[in-house]
């Protein structure tokens, strides 16, 4: 019980790290560090991928700590980050992805409760969207964040996120049309 | 496809979350190091670049007011000049009896 009220505060932390406690930043990192690699995975093709992604997060976190105000909780702010750093990567990787395969992933069976075959195969139609398109769908779908939240990760305008979400998931029922006519 | 079919896919997906524990595994202790070695590299030399714009700024100065300078010491007028010229021509030639 003592050990959790002793236990520093994010701003504390932050204090620390802009004093020059690197323990206190690495401190920080474990206490959000599964937050932000539950946004990341959504994104990143594999682990090597995704531990770039999240060291780019935290470096981006730490050069620019001093501007962070303190109006809204760091995971918020954090998070914010994390989303716009994906956003980033999607931009920056879009051509690669494009080209992944399908293998062996039938569409027929999308619905049969497989869960990992199910994220497969929509990993793969995703990856044929546009990176805009992508970002809106991972997160009012898949981790199920509100329009208002959304709008708040991205910096989009809350109508641009409910246009853009509709267009995506347009574009995606076309993908998986197309590849089922195959 | 319709919606409910998507909204089917969505949800498998959904509950398979990704398993990111092993990539997580001692990530603060890389991070660290990444921090460290960053600190450690010399900056790059574009890094200094902004350090060179006020002697940027009083070269572009110094050439606009030398470029003042030298206009102001010139001919004004162009019809100044010319007109100039041609009484100089009027002159060498009344007095040394030439045709114009």
């Amino acid at each position: 019980m003592s050990a959790h009220i002793d236990e520093p505060t994010d701003e504390r932390l932050i204090q620390s790290t802009l004093a020059g406690d690197d323990e206190a930043f690495a401190e920080l990192v474990r206490r959000h560090k599964h937050k932000v690699f539950g946004i990341a995975a959504r994104f990143a093709g594999n682990d090597a991928e995704l531990n770039d992604i999240c060291q780019e997060i935290f470096l981006k976190a730490y050069r620019n700590l001093k501007s962070f105000r303190g109006d809204a909780p760091f995971e918020h702010w954090i998070s914010r980050i994390a989303v716009r750093s994906c956003y980033d990567f999607l931009r920056a990787t879009r051509r690669d992805r494009e080209n992944v395969p399908l293998d062996g992933i039938e569409i027929g069976v999308q619905a049969d409760g497989n869960a990992g075959h199910a994220r497969e195969l929509l990993r793969w139609a995703m990856a044929k969207l546009s990176p805009d398109e992508r970002l809106v769908i991972t997160l009012l779908e898949l981790e199920e964040r509100s329009v208002r939240e959304t709008a708040e990760l991205t910096g989009w305008s809350e109508s641009n996120v409910k246009v853009r979400a509709f267009r995506a998931r347009q574009a995606l029922r076309k993908i998986l049309e197309a590849n089922d006519e195959r | 496809m319709n919606d409910e079919q998507l909204d089917n896919l969505f949800q498998a997906a959904r509950a398979d979350r990704p398993d990111t524990a092993r990539a997580e595994f001692s990530f603060e202790t890389r991070l660290l190091a990444r921090l460290r070695a960053n600190r450690q590299q010399p900056a790059p030399w574009y890094a200094f670049t902004w350090k060179l714009m006020p002697a940027f700024a009083a070269v572009v100065l110094a050439l606009a007011a030398w470029t003042v300078a030298e206009w102001s010491t010139g001919p004004g007028d162009l019809q100044t000049a010319i007109a100039g010229d041609h009484e100089e021509n009027v002159l060498a030639t009344d007095l040394t009896g030439g045709s114009l």
